[in-house]
């Protein structure tokens, strides 16, 4: 199992390697740079010039993705060329934000989606499990945007509960941050729910056609109770690669909240510096990003072998299937 | 023990799978169901567990130690399944929870039914019972470790730890091989002995029914066509099935 974890992980640092040329590839593709926004449209080519060289942007491609790469290595992300300010102080803050709305935005949606699902499942032939397999459907139909921008207009500017924008971070002023986390991680929760619920709905019901549950059934669980103790665990081998997929995707639906409810995440960051051409912070922010959905995806891979016993022991036993 | 009678199960709109199925099971006593697939025999023995699916119809009556069964509410009848009567199911390798230990599973079956904390010493007093040569360490295996004759034992193991009055086999030793499948029906035999269980046993291999059972039910199409005492059933079959079943084996026997 420790080998099997390491071989992984070598797979984890090759993508990581493989990302960071596409990144920076594709980066420096982008067409005017950061010299051209810092002089403005009239500049003279060779103020240009000038200002390219004291950047390093006149060195050849490979120069420069071999002096980025080694800075990452050594844990310096670089300095913006506009604010002057360290890519990393730039980050930090933005990435609290960014990773308390999808933290809490996907335990939202999973505390939604499992019990609605497992009771879809359940009441699969009955009008109650129809309805919530209808709900779902109208519910992935809706745009990440305009479900917050309804939200928004319902609890913010009718009901006047919570603030529709803007963001307190937690160790200033607890209430006030959670007040304006609320709406945005509702927004990604429910429109997260939508998609899980179908997964977790199909993951039961395939669950709900086996033998062992038959058997379950056999020595006295009733329906509920089997499924909960036999039906979880096997469940869940399954819906941790749709959750796995989920938190990537919420990766990206976060950026459209952050728009939405002008949180200052990481997705208004990136916009920004895209428009800028600050190519160091779009970089080191889009890497980070990469990180997190390979992160995410090592961590799906190594929960199989936790879940699963067949696959702990798969190579190590015979498989015992004639 | 066990009466049925007037049993009709029918699914949907469809024709009855069951059709007016009638017998009975002493204390103790063995009744072996033969048939085709599709025969309705396992939609017999579902419809006795009270595990068919919720759009099932079923008329008749089935009486357990007198008491009736058939529209019995499901948290009544989970109390009886495991306890006074129990199943063992066909298929060995997709019939255990493949992510919880062997001995975990058979546990619960005892603590479902029974109070105290010697459910581990039941749970190796019974994998023992059923021939088990290391009941600990298959207590201690996930299902993927044992092989297919193990799983029917484990099986077989849960079905009998709380020593139930009529067990259910559902062509247990139909996915196992021939040396396998005659080792766990002698188990079987000797288990049912041991502990008096009455016995409902189905199979569509009638020379498997003979070895095990003192009486035997033929069925084709959903109705029952034939049933008699073991011997003079094989001596004298009255219906052309039960001639044609009988036949095929012989020729079987001779052959093998």
């Amino acid at each position: 199992m420790a080998a099997k974890a390491l071989r992984r992980l070598g797979v984890f640092a090759v993508c990581l390697l493989g990302a960071s040329l596409v990144v920076f590839l594709i980066s420096n593709w982008l067409p005017g740079d950061v010299a051209q926004v810092m002089l403005g449209t009239d500049a003279t080519p060779e103020a240009l010039a000038r200002v390219r060289a004291e950047l390093g942007l006149d060195q050849p491609l490979w120069l420069r993705y071999f002096a980025w790469i080694g800075g990452l290595l050594t844990g310096n992300l670089g300095t913006s060329p506009l604010s002057h300010y360290p890519v990393w102080e730039l980050l930090a803050p933005r990435v609290a934000v960014t990773l308390w709305l999808v933290v809490l935005g996907i335990g939202l949606s999973i505390l939604i989606a499992l019990p609605l699902g497992m009771y879809a499942a359940l009441r699969r032939r009955h009008l109650g499990g129809f309805a919530v397999s209808g709900l779902a459907q109208i519910g992935m139909a809706v745009p990440v945007f305009w479900g917050g921008i309804l939200l928004a207009l319902v609890f913010a500017v009718w009901l006047r509960w919570l603030p529709a924008n803007g963001y307190v971070p937690l160790t200033r002023d607890p209430a006030g941050w959670a007040a304006h986390l609320a709406l945005p991680v509702l927004t990604l929760g429910l429109v997260q729910a939508a998609v899980l619920v179908r997964y977790v709905r199909s993951a039961f019901v395939e669950v709900l056609h086996e033998d062992y549950l038959r058997t379950a059934r056999a020595i006295g669980w009733s329906e509920f109770r089997a499924l909960l103790r036999h039906g979880v665990r096997n469940a869940a081998i399954s819906l941790v690669t749709v959750v796995g997929l989920q938190l990537a995707a919420a990766l990206v639906g976060a950026i459209v909240v952050e728009q939405v409810f002008t949180l200052p995440g990481i997705g208004s960051l990136l916009l920004d510096a895209v428009s800028k051409r600050d190519l160091v912070v779009v970089q080191a922010t889009v890497m980070l990003l990469v990180l997190a959905v390979l992160a995410i995806n090592y961590r799906v891979d190594v929960s199989y072998l936790l879940i699963d016993p067949r696959q702990r022991s798969r190579g190590a036993a015979p498989e015992g299937r004639a | 023990m066990l009466a049925v009678e007037h049993l009709t199960v029918a699914f949907g709109r469809r024709p009855p799978a069951v059709r007016d199925i009638s017998f009975a099971i002493p204390e103790g006593g063995r009744l072996g169901i033969i048939g085709a697939s599709g025969s309705g025999k396992s939609v017999t023995a579902l419809a006795i567990m009270g595990l068919l699916p919720e759009y099932a119809r079923v008329g008749g009556s089935v009486k357990l130690g007198g008491a009736e069964l058939v529209g019995l509410p499901d948290h009544e009848y989970s109390k009886l399944r495991g306890d006074a009567l129990t199943m063992v199911f066909q298929e060995p390798m997709t019939a255990l929870d493949p992510t919880m230990r062997v001995g975990r599973q058979i546990a619960e079956a005892y603590r479902l039914h029974a109070q105290g904390s010697k459910a581990r010493d039941e749970v190796l007093r019974v994998l023992a019972a059923v021939g088990m040569p290391d009941p600990a360490r298959v207590a201690d295996s996930y299902p993927h470790e044992l092989s297919g004759g193990q799983r029917q034992r484990a099986l077989t193991a849960m079905a009998v730890i709380n020593r139930p009055g009529l067990v259910v086999f559902d062509e247990p030793t139909t996915a196992l091989d021939m040396l396998v499948q005659a080792q766990v029906l002698e188990m079987i035999d000797g288990l049912l002995r041991a502990t008096g269980a009455s016995c409902l046993f189905i199979s569509h291999d009638i020379a498997v029914v003979a070895q095990l059972c003192a009486h035997i039910l033929v069925m084709q199409d959903g109705q029952a066509v034939e049933q008699g005492e073991t011997g003079q059933l094989l001596r004298a079959p009255r219906h052309p099935y039960t001639q044609a079943l009988v036949a095929a084996a012989r020729k079987g026997a001779v052959r093998g």
